[in-house]
């Protein structure tokens, strides 16, 4: 079974606009109930990614037989819920939501340097988000998230029409190079770019760091990208907790000089404590260790 | 003309840490990206930093780019036709 992920998010345009039209006519908690009907269907059904969920919990993890099958639904909910969240506080309900941001002082450090950042995140949790929180500490703090799903692209495009903020900050990665003009001006404009570390396309190079004592492969994009442009490097993680709380995580990294595989060896040490902390909310869907015969 | 391909050259090999190749090794013809220095996507950002830092050309347009990152040949022309410094 190929390991990479295969470019598609699963949800549709229809399925959205179910959620969306929950959420404005009978609130967020009962969209969370709703997620309940879904979820057995994707347990049944969605085999490839039930498999790469049960081999995270089971052999990453080391949970029962048990556990790691409830695991997978309760992390299927977990994961419907940020959807929830993201489609609320997108369409403007922001204010039903609390947050807390845990080392905020390196994000205001770095954008008091002017130069830009970079911000890896990891698709747990419910990084896209992070946007909307930051903003609500400073102004300036314009992220701009580059994103390589064409699915996505889909989906944003009719969240565009029902929410209230335009999506004028995402960067769609291209065979064209020009996500790296935008990368580029980005930076030169004191913006900050967050970009995620742990999903790779084939058509990706990738570099290989134990996660969770066993070797995966990550993109070399963002590792790159954050070792050779002097800008400072933080990791961030927007984690859900319970009660329509969001808990963001900044944490500066030491980066020497193209040194990727350095940064990558960090990353992953990092992903760890935050996979022990929130172990429902890792989010890739799919044979990720390519382990799975 | 010459000087400029050579100072160009050198300015790639240490800004894109090519350890392994020499001003020589360069071909003016060489492709700079795909099957001849074989550069990717990030050394182009860092040589569209390089062109801003150096000879203040803003480079904008990916389109543009791909021709003016064609060869030492083509870059050196538009070095030596857009420099502002």
């Amino acid at each position: 079974m190929a390991a990479e992920w295969d470019g598609k998010s699963r949800g549709t345009v229809f399925g959205f606009k179910v959620f969306v039209f929950f959420i404005k006519n009978f609130g967020i908690p009962a969209a969370y109930a709703l997620m309940h009907l879904p979820i057995p269907y994707f347990c049944l059904f969605s085999r490839k990614n039930v498999r790469g969920l049960y081999y995270y919990f089971r052999k990453r993890k080391r949970y029962s037989w048990l556990q790691s099958s409830l695991n997978i639904y309760k992390g299927y909910y977990q994961f419907g819920q940020t959807l929830i969240d993201k489609i609320a506080i997108q369409s403007g309900l922001r204010e039903k939501y609390t947050y807390e941001f845990d080392g905020i002082e390196h994000l205001k450090e770095t954008l008091a340097l002017k130069k830009g950042g970079i911000l890896i995140s990891a698709h747990v949790g419910n990084f896209e988000l992070a946007q909307y929180f930051f903003n609500d500490l400073d102004e300036e703090a314009n992220i701009s998230i580059v994103i390589t799903d064409q699915d996505h692209e889909h989906i944003k495009a009719y969240l565009g029409s029902v929410v209230k903020k335009k999506q004028d900050n995402f960067i769609i990665v291209k065979d064209d190079l020009s996500h790296i003009f935008e990368i580029n001006a980005a930076l030169a404009q004191n913006k900050i770019i967050c970009i995620s570390g742990d999903r790779y396309m084939d058509v990706t190079k990738t570099m290989e760091a134990p996660l969770l004592n066993k070797s995966a492969k990550f993109p070399v994009g963002p590792f790159h990208l954050a070792t050779r442009l002097d800008v400072p490097v933080l990791f961030v993680y927007v984690m859900r907790e319970p009660k329509r709380h969001y808990h963001l995580y900044a944490r500066k990294v030491a980066v020497t000089r193209r040194d990727a595989n350095d940064l990558l060896t960090k990353y992953t040490q990092s992903l760890e404590e935050i996979l022990n902390q929130y172990p429902l909310q890792w989010f890739n869907f799919y044979d990720f260790w390519d382990d799975i015969a | 003309m010459d000087a400029l391909k050579k100072e160009l050259k050198e300015n790639i090999i240490e800004q894109l840490n090519l350890e392994e190749f020499t001003v020589e090794d360069i071909d003016n013809d060489d492709a700079l990206f795909g099957d001849g220095l074989g550069l990717d996507s990030i050394d182009a950002l860092e040589l569209i930093v390089m062109l801003d830092k150096d000879y203040g050309i803003k480079l904008t347009d990916p389109e543009k780019s791909k021709e003016i990152f064609q060869s030492i040949n083509v870059l050196a022309e538009y070095v030596a036709t857009h420099r502002v410094k």
